[in-house]
């Protein structure tokens, strides 16, 4: 074990966890993506023809 | 009609900027002091947190706007803003579980800060079924508006929360409560993710007014059987 993470351990850092940061950002990302590709396939010129 | 939009521009550079900083609080910002690597979800929670509850304020805006104008592009605002605020509000309860889970050891409590920000969600979907479950545009216009302008009380108490009461969860995230390190990647995620916003709602407020302002314009169907014994001599 290499002499910072023996440091961050004493002091109580949590360790590892990355598996919740991935969870975290990956839905983010892919809810944020979704929703910023219905916004712009709602109101391409042919969705935005108002109708006669 | 144009294909491409200023919307458009907003929206990439918004997920350029937010790509940039996510990058920089993930791989290149210092884990932090006691949270470690799980500490990394600041820079994707504290922007949601802060975009959502602008988004609810610029409904609200546009709600006061409505029923002081009664106009189709105010209330157009309502439902592109309040449909942002939903989302970022939904994503922003997902990243606190994920968050709380490792640092709390729970993936919920009914935390102050916690139980708002759910009301506050509940409220908001409760908005916008409304609008769906309302027929007439100028009914719709005002119940939609006035329970908007209802559900953004709950706006201020979310962001007081951690201020009114003793909470789990941590005090305002600021350059006086963050360090150096993670502040220019903290604020740069925000400004993304306000970008970002800012070109979807653009977006959804556009396709929102085309829709209603047809309805608005739709012509009353004419009660025909009424209207002919009525009128027999306007006929020939």
């Amino acid at each position: 074990m290499d002499p910072a993470q023996t440091d961050a351990i004493a002091t109580g850092m949590i360790q590892g966890g990355w598996e919740y940061v991935w969870a975290a950002y990956g839905v983010s990302w892919a809810v944020l993506l979704a929703f910023a590709a219905i916004a712009i396939l709602g109101a391409t010129p042919s969705r935005l023809r108002r109708t006669p | 009609m144009k294909s491409i939009r200023w919307e458009h521009f907003v929206l990439a550079f918004g997920l350029v900027l937010l790509g940039v900083a996510h990058a920089w609080g993930l791989f290149y910002a210092p884990p932090e002091a006691m949270m470690g690597d799980v500490g990394r979800i600041l820079y994707v929670h504290v922007p949601t947190a802060w975009v959502g509850l602008v988004a609810y304020t610029a409904a609200f805006v546009a709600a006061i706007g409505a029923l002081w104008t009664g106009r189709t592009g105010w209330d157009a605002g309502i439902e592109a803003f309040a449909e942002v605020g939903v989302v970022y509000n939904a994503l922003l309860l997902f990243q606190g579980s994920v968050w709380a889970r490792p640092t709390w050891g729970i993936w919920w409590t009914w935390d102050p800060r916690l139980t708002t920000s759910a009301v506050m969600l509940l409220l908001f979907v409760a908005v916008l079924v409304l609008r769906r479950t309302v027929e007439s545009p100028e009914q719709r216009l005002t119940v939609s508006a006035v329970a908007t302008i209802i559900a953004w009380v709950d706006v201020p108490v979310v962001y007081f929360a951690v201020k009114w009461w003793r909470t789990l969860h941590q005090d305002f995230s600021s350059p006086e409560t963050v360090s150096n390190t993670m502040v220019s990647p903290l604020r740069l995620a925000a400004f993304g993710m306000l970008f970002l916003g800012i070109g979807i709602a653009a977006l959804r407020w556009r396709s929102a007014y085309v829709r209603l302002a047809d309805q608005s314009d739709a012509p009353e169907l004419p009660d025909a059987p009424a209207q002919l014994h009525l009128h027999p001599d306007r006929e020939a």
